[in-house]
């Protein structure tokens, strides 16, 4: 097991009295993509901040490949990558843009001009060269600004809410095209967004900041199965979570295997393709084995039910289907059904409802 | 072009090397305007330099500041042409003695027209009063030159206050600039010979009356060096033994003789 | 108009004779007031760098000094440096009074709060974000100051053009530290001032031409700088 490229211990931060950051422990090994999530205001730009050696906390260390961070930041800081939610690039061309890392670090112009090439064709942007950056698209530029980021080959990458500032079709474009990057570097990769789709797209485990504290961490899977407390359960929204593939697509209609089931869901997915299948718990309904086939819903999952839980007016009721699903009723169901751990029931929901989520 | 190579080249040498420029070679001489406007300065440094060797550096301002700035020190020997300031150095002890070396006289330039009959006045004082009289339009120095003293005095002979009257206009300029000025405007003024005869030829205001009672005599001034630790002795000496001997003062006596066919200075020490 | 006319007429003849004087006073206007500037250019970017990237406390009031000395009286300038190289001054012992060094002083003293006011709004001009961004592509100190000099280069050229301006036109101070000296500390304005004290006003225009001439092409050649729009 690979000791973590880079780590936080005991980080305080603190902007007059409010503290910002307070993270007793974070590690993120090389080659693994750790998405940050929190609303706005948890603290995640200063996270970046204190992580890139850019701010440094009050109290607290940074570690890198095991060692606390010491004497000449400088050295570290040429070992990692920034981007920003802003492309912040300098008033010159693009190919000068992405080489300006590679410049700082004393590279030779052929080998400045040969890795930059290749980087600007894998984001799909080589025509852009000789462009000046003031003629640049939203998408466009921070397609520079991560080809400058990824083309000095980082030991740590770290990326600030990148797609914040673009439209829906060019953050889904550029999230595609860092997914593939992403999974062919070995960097150590700490991605902050607030956008739940974001983070599942994109990591590998996820962490949930909140008000400068980190709530939970885990695999997308256990956070939001399990969210640890209510405040995480209300920003994740979602707690049905199973891995699946894609086994058929007609007319736009998927068909999902996750575990032992086949899954009904819409969505903009090809066979063969791995995906997560989301579910809010308030589109899961429940009902007695008996009566499956009596709505409209073509997904019925038979379940058996492993905890209830009161929340509010409502009742939580966790369930295994061969992989655990959450569901939200009333009271009232609950008398109806007469549910206890142990019993057997059939969980049902639209292919609506289904919300897929290529990885 | 061998000349402006030349002079490129010794500018050059001279900027370089701006402060070793300075010292025991150096005099720094103070002078009027009225000395430097008709040129005369220009010719007796360079003579000076060529037979001394020093380098001189000619401060030239306003009578005033030339005395302020002796008074401090700050300047090794000066030439005035202001009795009553020369007699105060001497009185403070600042100067220890003065002499004079050249002198002309001063008239008064106007229209052609003499609408204050300054041509008939008996003395400089009566031309004055028929001015003021007149109310015709005169321009005065009013910086504290030399020429300006005289002129003061003149108006409290005359017994007037030119002050605040619409007639009177202080242009506080150089001696050549302030005849100028009263040459646009048609009026009357009191001018040294020598910068009126220089500029006369651009001038259509002409001589009316000349002062033949009281010359414009230039002086130089030996500063006290015990008092002014600062100055270069030896340089203010070789100044005033150069400027009173018959070398200095045939400079003198030479200078616009070609040009205007007439001395602009009088020497006073040639025999 | 005749007198600019003929004044015109003079500077050309003056130039193309290859009149010695005329070329000693031009050169020494270059060289006092160039090296005046390069001064206030060095001490001017290097006040702004501080006061921008390092915003010490008491930056505005050090800020509204500099703005106020873009209008200091370049005459009151010259007055109070002379007193200081007085011979009886306190720095009377350097000898620098009626020498070149001593305009070199005075106009860097003009120039520097002109350069260093300006030089701080064309940093302040760039996303203050950018030098995080910079910094952390592994830029050390000294280049992400380099790099964000470079992307303000357009109003700090603009900087350097307004000291040079404020140098080379001032004529109150040089006179007053210079003394005028022909061969040594005359420059363009103060022979001019020279030329109409003594009533010789075409020349005068015609050395005012000259120096207008000289400051078009300076500033010129770096307005065509400023405005080169090279992909680099």
């Amino acid at each position: 097991m690979s000791e973590p490229r880079i780590g936080l211990r005991g980080v305080k931060v603190e902007k007059g009295r409010r503290t910002v950051l307070d993270v007793e422990s974070l590690d993120v090994r090389a080659g693994e993509v750790l998405a940050v999530v929190g609303p706005n205001g948890a603290g995640k730009s200063t996270l970046i901040s204190v992580l890139g050696l850019l701010e440094k906390p009050k109290r607290g260390e940074v570690f890198f490949a095991g060692e606390p961070v010491s004497g000449d930041f400088l050295a570290y800081r040429r070992r990692m990558a920034v981007v920003f939610q802003e492309p912040l690039l300098l008033d010159a061309s693009v190919e000068s843009n992405v080489g300006t890392g590679l410049a700082l670090r004393g590279a030779s112009r052929d080998e400045r001009r040969a890795r930059v090439q290749a980087w600007l064709a894998r984001f799909g942007i080589e025509a852009l060269a000789g462009r000046s950056a003031r003629t640049l698209s939203g998408g466009e530029a921070q397609r520079v600004s991560l080809a400058r980021a990824l083309v000095l080959e980082p030991e740590v990458l770290l990326l600030d809410e990148p797609f914040a500032g673009l439209d829906a079709p060019t953050r889904q474009s550029l999230i595609d095209d860092l997914a593939r990057v992403l999974g062919e570097t070995g960097a150590a990769t700490v991605f902050v967004t607030h956008d739940r789709d974001e983070a599942l797209r994109l990591g590998d485990r996820l962490a949930v900041l909140m008000d400068g504290r980190v709530r939970q961490e885990g695999t997308p899977q256990e956070i939001f199965a399990g969210p640890a407390d209510e405040e995480v359960a209300a920003f994740v929204g979602i707690e049905t979570i199973a891995p699946g593939r894609v086994e058929t697509v007609s007319d736009g209609l998927a068909v999902v295997r996750a575990g032992e089931r086949l899954i009904e869901a819409g969505g903009d997915v090809r066979a063969g393709d791995a995906v997560l299948v989301c579910l809010r718990p308030e589109d899961i309904t429940l009902g007695p084995p008996a009566e499956a086939t009596r709505t409209s819903a073509r997904n019925h999952l038979p379940a058996t039910v492993m905890r209830i839980t009161p929340a509010g007016p409502w009742v939580r009721v966790e369930l295994d289907a061969g992989f655990p699903v959450v569901s939200l009723i009333t009271k009232q169901s609950l008398e109806d059904l007469a549910l206890a751990p142990g019993t057997a029931v059939v969980a049902t929901f639209k292919a609506a409802a289904v919300h897929l989520i290529r990885k | 072009m061998p000349r402006l190579a030349a002079s490129i080249a010794a500018l050059a040498l001279c900027l370089a090397s701006a402060a070793a420029c300075a010292g025991d070679d150096e005099l720094l001489l103070g002078a009027t305007t009225s000395v430097q406007d008709p040129g005369l300065l220009d010719e007796l440094v360079a003579a000076f330099e060529d037979d001394y060797g020093y380098d001189v550096k000619p401060i030239v301002q306003g009578s005033g500041q030339i005395i302020e700035l002796a008074r401090r020190g700050e300047l090794d020997v000066i030439i005035t042409h202001s009795p009553g300031d020369e007699q105060a150095l001497l009185n403070d002890g600042v100067a220890t003695g003065t002499t004079p070396v050249m002198q002309n006289f001063f008239l008064i330039a106007g229209p052609e027209s003499d609408p204050a009959d300054v041509a008939g006045a008996d003395g400089l004082a009566d031309a004055f009063a028929r001015i003021a009289a007149s109310g015709a339009g005169f321009v005065g120095r009013g910086d504290g030159s030399g020429t300006h003293r005289r002129e003061l005095a003149t108006w409290e002979a005359a017994g007037v206050d030119p002050a605040g009257e619409d007639w009177y206009r202080e242009s506080a300029a150089g001696q050549g600039q302030s005849v100028l000025v009263a040459n646009d405007s048609d009026v009357y003024t009191l001018v040294d010979s020598a910068t009126f005869i220089s500029l006369a030829d651009r001038l259509q205001i002409v001589e009316l009356f000349r002062d033949e009672i009281a010359p414009n005599v230039y002086s130089v001034l030996r500063l006290d060096s015990e008092q002014l630790t600062e100055i270069n002795e030896n340089a203010a000496a070789a100044w005033i033994e150069f400027i009173t001997s018959p070398r200095g003062q045939t400079v003198i006596e030479e200078y616009g003789r070609d040009e205007y066919g007439v001395s602009l200075f009088e020497p006073l020490l040639l025999d | 108009m005749d007198l600019i006319w003929d004044g015109l007429k003079e500077a050309v003849s003056l130039i193309f004779s290859g009149d010695a004087y005329v070329y000693e006073v031009a050169l020494t206007s270059l060289y006092v007031s160039g090296l005046a500037t390069l001064i206030a250019v060095v001490i001017g970017f290097g006040l702004a760098s501080l006061l921008v990237f390092r915003a010490p406390p008491g930056r505005v009031l050090a800020l509204s000094a500099f703005n106020a000395g873009m209008a200091l009286p370049p005459v009151a300038v010259g007055l109070i440096v002379a007193i200081m190289l007085w011979r009886t001054g306190p720095l009377g012992e350097l000898g620098l009074l009626y020498t070149p060094t001593a305009i070199v002083i005075a106009q860097a003293v003009i120039a520097t709060p002109v350069v260093t006011a300006l030089s701080v709004v064309a940093l302040q001009s760039v996303n203050p974000r950018l030098r995080l961004q910079v910094l952390a592509l592994g830029a050390s100190r000294w280049q992400a100051g380099a790099l964000l000099f470079r992307e303000a280069r357009l109003a700090l050229l603009a900087a350097v053009m307004a000291g040079f301006g404020a140098a080379v036109s001032e004529v109150g101070a040089t006179i007053m530290v210079g003394g005028n000296i022909r061969g040594e500390t005359r420059t363009l304005t103060s022979a001019t001032v020279l030329e109409v004290q003594q009533g010789d006003f075409e020349t005068g225009i015609a050395f005012s031409l000259i120096l207008l001439a000289i400051i078009f092409a300076v500033v010129g050649g770096l307005t065509v700088l400023q405005q080169r729009r090279s992909a680099s």
